[in-house]
């Protein structure tokens, strides 16, 4: 019991680095991206494809780079990668297209990384996907394999913390600001002479970063990675854990990871009996429950559990002394 | 016979289908202008309710009337239960489609939670190969692209020459001009959802008869090539969609026959972004909003 909590608990500290990750880029930036786990994935493959050593016996399967690289530098490798990702597929798509038309060609763009990554072999081990991903640090660690469990979890938990304070200082900061201002209104804010399509892409990489990050940390966790786990369905679901928690709020991101991720998900999958005959019901059952809060939140309570703080008119560089030390959100009475 | 004219052949067929999944789609969104994302799953009920049907007959042509109803009535009660709520509070053509996302996630995993992630084929009457010009077609193929084409000129002559076809016309032209002129705007898209959904079950129907077999996902899988072949030919415009649908079809297909099948969608895809691109109005499209 303990173990699988330990697990649980891993999972959902990485998914939500993921989820303050997607919400730069849809919560604060209203950019409607449907293949985040593209850059996910290339974050899993590019720093597993930096660790993993070179094969040992003839036959093993063989992936790009193979460098045994330690761990840190295989995951700045991976987030670094998924960022350049993110520049080459955001400078594509950010075009002057509306927010569908935009998801459209994101959700294309990934198909095409998808299929070019599931049918070549020698690229990351196409659809079989790469396994034997090295445990960080596991060598030089004293801890039983138990003790490593809650090792890992640490970090990731560590890792969280870090990700959470960058994107709160972030969101205050004018950059921040900014990316609200162009969500709520991208006329208005390029009247006011900033560069939308410059703050937007930057929101666009800023965000595939941190998915590369966590794609990092997935991959050494499950210690294996293969397309099956980088479908579209992975993306929404995501969605589903922002939505219900409070789009734009990244404390919210990390509770509707919590409740979705953590607690729905789980459920569904090991908490319902299995269905006799119909051994992909339980997974399915966790889309139909994700559709579900999605159109449930957005009808009934389209800020979701947690709303995003509302702006006072305080700019910290003019007024320094009196915000600084203020609380995120000076709770506004909502009227509606 | 030549690769060539044996993939030109595959292309045409596969436009056909295409085309039926194209134009339903591009007559929903110029109705109702919401970029349906759950289309593939239209085409995947109309799938599933032929093979429900196919339980008490194994008439094909009931079994496809069967499963273009079930479509059409799920396409309207997604309109009449959920998009409308939506729109009387105003809501955002994103909200719209992030909904139609997330109906998309719902019918999807709901057909495998009650149906089996398994492949599941419909009994059908096997066919003789024929030869037809320099084409090699089945039988199956023929009624395939005859069932499209009649699809396409009943639709002309309804949006052409019928008061309801007219007024279709008109409130995707302008919802403004069309409400204060009388017409009853929600009952015509209620009626174009419900259209649009038959049009998408028949060619999900289409779709297993030609293909042979079908999952849940399989309707997810066309997608994107009917996005393509819509935005091709300028969605909004059913007309476009067909031609769209041509293009998209012989693309696939002829490329398929010289690089790895699995690019095919690779191919359409990259039209559909090259198009938004380029020229999102489509291809044809003189206007950013132009009509039917």
């Amino acid at each position: 019991m303990i173990d699988y909590l330990v697990s649980v608990l891993t999972l959902v500290s990485i998914f939500a680095i993921l989820a303050i990750g997607l919400n730069v880029q849809w919560g604060w930036t209203g950019m409607l991206n449907l293949t985040y786990i593209t850059f996910v994935a290339v974050g899993a493959y590019v720093s597993a494809g930096l660790d993993v050593g070179p094969p040992i016996y003839a036959g093993q399967q063989t992936y790009i780079l193979s460098l045994s690289l330690p761990f840190p530098v295989a995951a700045l490798g991976g987030t670094l990668a998924a960022g350049a990702a993110g520049a080459l597929i955001g400078a594509i798509a950010l075009r002057r297209l509306r927010a569908d038309y935009f998801a459209i060609v994101t959700l294309s763009l990934g198909l095409v990384v998808y299929q070019v990554v599931a049918q070549n072999l020698g690229l990351f081990g196409g659809q079989v996907g790469m396994f034997g991903i090295p445990q960080p640090f596991a060598n030089n660690l004293p801890f039983s394999p138990e003790e490593y469990t809650f090792f890992y979890l640490g970090l990731c938990l560590f890792a969280l913390a870090c990700v959470y304070l960058l994107a709160r200082h972030l969101y205050r900061s004018p950059f921040g600001r900014t990316l609200r201002a162009i969500r709520d209104d991208e006329v208005a804010a390029q009247a006011f002479a900033r560069p939308v399509f410059w703050f937007k892409l930057r929101a666009f990489i800023l965000g595939s970063l941190i998915a590369g990050f966590g794609g990092a940390l997935l991959a050494h966790f499950v210690g294996a990675f293969n397309p099956a786990g980088w479908t579209p369905g992975e993306t929404f679901l995501l969605y589903t854990a922002i939505f219900l928690g409070g789009t734009g709020n990244n404390l919210g991101a990390i509770l509707g990871v919590f409740l979705f991720t953590g607690v729905i998900s789980e459920a569904t999958r090991n908490f319902i009996p299995m269905i006799p005959g119909n051994p992909d019901a339980n997974e399915a059952l966790r889309g139909v429950v994700g559709g579900l809060i999605i159109i449930l939140v957005l009808r009934f309570r389209p800020q979701g559990i947690l709303p995003e703080p509302r702006d006072k008119d305080t700019d910290r560089d003019k007024d320094n002394n009196a915000s600084a030390s203020l609380p995120v959100a000076p709770a506004t009475p909502q009227l509606t | 016979m030549s690769t060539f004219t044996h993939v030109v052949g595959f292309g045409l067929v596969t436009s056909a289908v295409i085309a039926l999944s194209a134009v339903a789609l591009s007559l929903q969104f110029s109705v109702s202008n919401i970029p349906n994302f759950a289309h593939g799953e239209f085409l995947t009920l109309g799938m599933y309710g032929a093979l429900v049907t196919q339980r008490l007959t194994d008439n094909i042509f009931v079994d496809a009337l069967g499963g273009a109803a079930v479509t059409a009535v799920a396409a309207w009660a997604i309109n009449r239960g959920i998009i409308e709520p939506f729109n009387r509070r105003g809501a955002k053509v994103t909200v719209l489609f992030v909904i139609t996302i997330a109906l998309s996630l719902m019918i999807q995993n709901g057909l495998i939670v009650f149906f089996g992630g398994t492949t599941q084929s419909l009994v059908v009457p096997s066919y003789a190969v024929n030869q037809v010009g320099p084409f090699l077609f089945t039988a199956a193929d023929e009624v395939v692209m005859v069932v499209a084409v009649v699809i396409m000129v009943a639709l002309h002559l309804v949006l052409r020459y019928t008061k309801f076809g007219k007024a279709q016309r008109a409130v995707a032209d302008s919802r403004e001009l069309a409400s204060v002129t009388g017409i009853n705007m929600p009952r015509v898209v209620a009626l174009t959802w419900l259209m649009a959904g038959a049009i998408a079950g028949l060619a999900g129907v289409v779709i297993a008869f030609q293909g042979g077999t079908f999952n849940p996902l399989t309707g997810y899988t066309f997608l994107l090539v009917t996005f393509a072949a819509a935005v091709a030919g300028g969605l909004g415009r059913p007309y476009g969609a067909m031609v769209g649908a041509l293009i998209l079809g012989l693309a696939t297909e002829v490329s398929g026959g010289y690089l790895a099948a699995s690019y095919k969608m690779v191919i359409a895809v990259g039209i559909l972004v090259l198009v938004l691109l380029v020229k999102p109005s489509g291809l044809f499209g003189a206007k950013e909003q132009a009509a039917i």
